[in-house]
């Protein structure tokens, strides 16, 4: 009897689940939501949470307001439902929860290059979830395994890192990933974006990498390839009038001019020295970021370090040290050169100004250290 | 491979079949391998893997200290760099923060570097640095590391606990431990 009730029970709950599934059509239908839906809801709040409980979040009030205002700009209608939020994670990437939680990587942030660009890939993510995406990818009989393992370990497991990257890896099928690109392509049309920009930021980020030598990151992983998407999203492009759409170049510079920067910091301190390289090595870097800059560079081909680097590396700090002379990472640099060069003047006259410009360092010990050694002539 | 990390440490626990845990008792306080010797703490829990040595009272959950050597073209397999000889202390220290940051499984980006500084090991000059993190759940944990390097290779002895009740209990032990460390 027990068990006759539980195949009852699986059948009505399938019969359910076969109802179709249509995209929101305004405000009130984020307020009836089914019972699946709501405990899909439900396990995305907790994932908001767990973001928020573990320091994962960028704390940028002004930055997240503009890309609020983006969003907004992009789906007026659901103002009340959608939220962005960045993620402080220099790895390309940003993704849709079903609840309307929308999440973009500080990493992705850095590398686009105006408002329409980062317009494109909340476009995007903003359709996951007017379209109910993961409700559909959950019904789904191809990738029902995959997605509920993704996401019961999505509010299950502890490691942050892991967490993220499941919400993307066991993000959506070709076709939803498709339909997001189309949709959001009209999104984008009528919020009176440049849609000429849509292709512009995933050739961006190909060239990124390609360059980096790396897996397609998560924003990517189970999407279409990227030329794929490169080329669909120029055919889209020819098909409408692109004329005097908003780029919003300035607006954008504006707003991550800082997190560009604090980006470049983050890549060295991951030993990532090829993202760096590939921001500053190009002839118009430098129109973009302040002449410090210069010292990233320089910092990026010493941990590089292939023939030739040393001089490279020397070069930038000069440089920065000539345009930036307030910036004291750049000495501390130049002491640590000609310290294991053999130049203990120097190097202690490096150290002395770096210590100078920043007394409160925290590095302030190895650095008494070094200049000790070099006055004992070790 | 990241510098035997929480996870690691649950991987080898979880294994079981290939280690075992040995409880350290006063006969077995005296450690001796090929790179290194120590003076374990009495009554800790400890399980030895193919590159280091993992030690806890209470579970590894709750506190451990590792004790890891590294041949130097294995150092930061995370990152896929190389340590040398000849490597600075503050040099090492960088390489071993983008190692943890890398392996992400720690809390980048909650991970604060309270202190980084020049520490003794041995003899030898290395680093010392103490750093604290949230795990997804919101739990402050704290860590402590010190490495070095010689000729052999590099040396990383680690301790691990959250910041509410364990971390400073048994901060001390882990004092003791690096100190009757000979390479």
């Amino acid at each position: 009897m027990r068990n006759t009730l539980l195949v009852l029970a699986m059948m009505l709950l399938t019969a359910c689940e076969s109802t179709p599934i249509r995209p929101m059509q305004g405000l009130d239908d984020t307020r009836s939501l089914s019972p699946e839906e709501r405990r899909l809801w439900h396990s995305a709040g907790e994932m908001d949470e767990k973001l928020e409980n573990a320091d994962y979040l960028y704390e940028d009030v002004a930055l997240q307001a503009y890309l609020e205002t983006v969003m907004q700009r992009i789906y007026p209608e659901y103002a009340d439902s959608i939220s962005v939020r960045i993620v402080d994670s220099p790895s390309l990437n940003a993704f849709a929860l079903p609840n309307g939680s929308i999440y973009i990587n500080t990493g992705m942030l850095s590398r686009l290059e105006n408002e329409a660009q980062v317009a494109t890939v909340l476009a995007h993510e903003g359709v996951h979830f007017t379209h109910k995406h993961s409700l559909q990818q959950r019904r789904s009989q191809k990738n029902s395994t995959a997605f509920s393992t993704g996401f019961g370990m999505v509010v299950g497991i502890p490691a942050l890192g892991d967490l993220i990257a499941l919400s993307s890896i066991y993000g959506f099928s070709k076709e939803l990933e498709r339909e997001a690109d189309a949709e959001g392509f009209k999104r984008l049309q009528s919020a009176g974006y440049d849609v000429s920009q849509a292709p512009v930021t995933f050739e961006f980020l190909l060239a990124e990498v390609e360059a980096l030598e790396i897996d397609e990151p998560y924003f990517f992983s189970t999407h279409p390839g990227l030329e794929e998407r490169i080329q669909s999203f120029r055919e889209l492009v020819e098909q409408h009038d692109k004329t005097n759409g908003y780029q919003g170049t300035e607006a954008y510079r504006t707003q991550v001019d800082k997190l560009q920067l604090e980006l470049l910091a983050d890549y060295l301190e991951l030993s990532q020295h090829q993202s760096v390289l590939l921001i500053l090595d190009r002839p118009d870097a430098f129109n973009r970021y302040p002449p410090s800059a210069w010292y990233h560079l320089g910092e990026a081909y010493r941990l590089r370090n292939e023939e030739g680097d040393t001089d490279r590396s020397v070069s930038a700090y000069r440089k920065a040290v000539q345009q930036a002379p307030e910036f004291a990472p750049t000495y501390r640099a130049l002491g640590m050169y000609y310290m294991k060069n053999n130049e203990p003047v120097l190097a202690d006259n490096y150290f002395n100004q770096y210590l100078e410009l920043h007394p409160d360092a925290t590095d302030r010990d190895y650095i008494e250290y070094y200049r000790s050694g070099l006055k004992a002539g070790k | 491979m990241k510098l035997l990390s929480g996870a690691i440490v649950l991987i080898l626990v979880l294994a079981g079949c290939a280690t075992t845990w040995i409880k350290v008792d006063d006969a077995g306080r005296s450690y001796k391998n090929e790179h290194y010797s120590s003076t374990l703490p009495t009554g800790w829990m400890r399980l030895e893997s193919d590159d280091g040595l993992v030690l806890s009272k209470d579970g590894i959950l709750l506190q451990y200290i590792s004790i890891l050597f590294r041949p130097h073209k294995k150092a930061f397999e995370e990152i896929e760099k190389d340590s040398s000889p000849a490597m600075l202390p503050s040099e090492l220290a960088e390489l071993t923060i983008a190692e943890i940051k890398a392996g992400q499984d720690e809390g980048l980006p909650s991970l604060r570097i309270l202190r980084n500084e020049p520490a003794e090991i041995a003899g030898h000059t290395g680093f010392g640095i103490h750093l604290q993190y949230k795990t997804a759940d919101g739990l402050r944990m704290e860590m402590l590391l010190r490495g070095v390097v010689n000729d052999n290779g590099f040396y990383l002895i680690k301790y691990s606990a959250p910041t509410l009740h364990y971390f400073n209990r048994d901060r001390q032990v882990y004092e003791t431990l690096v100190e009757s460390i000979q390479l």
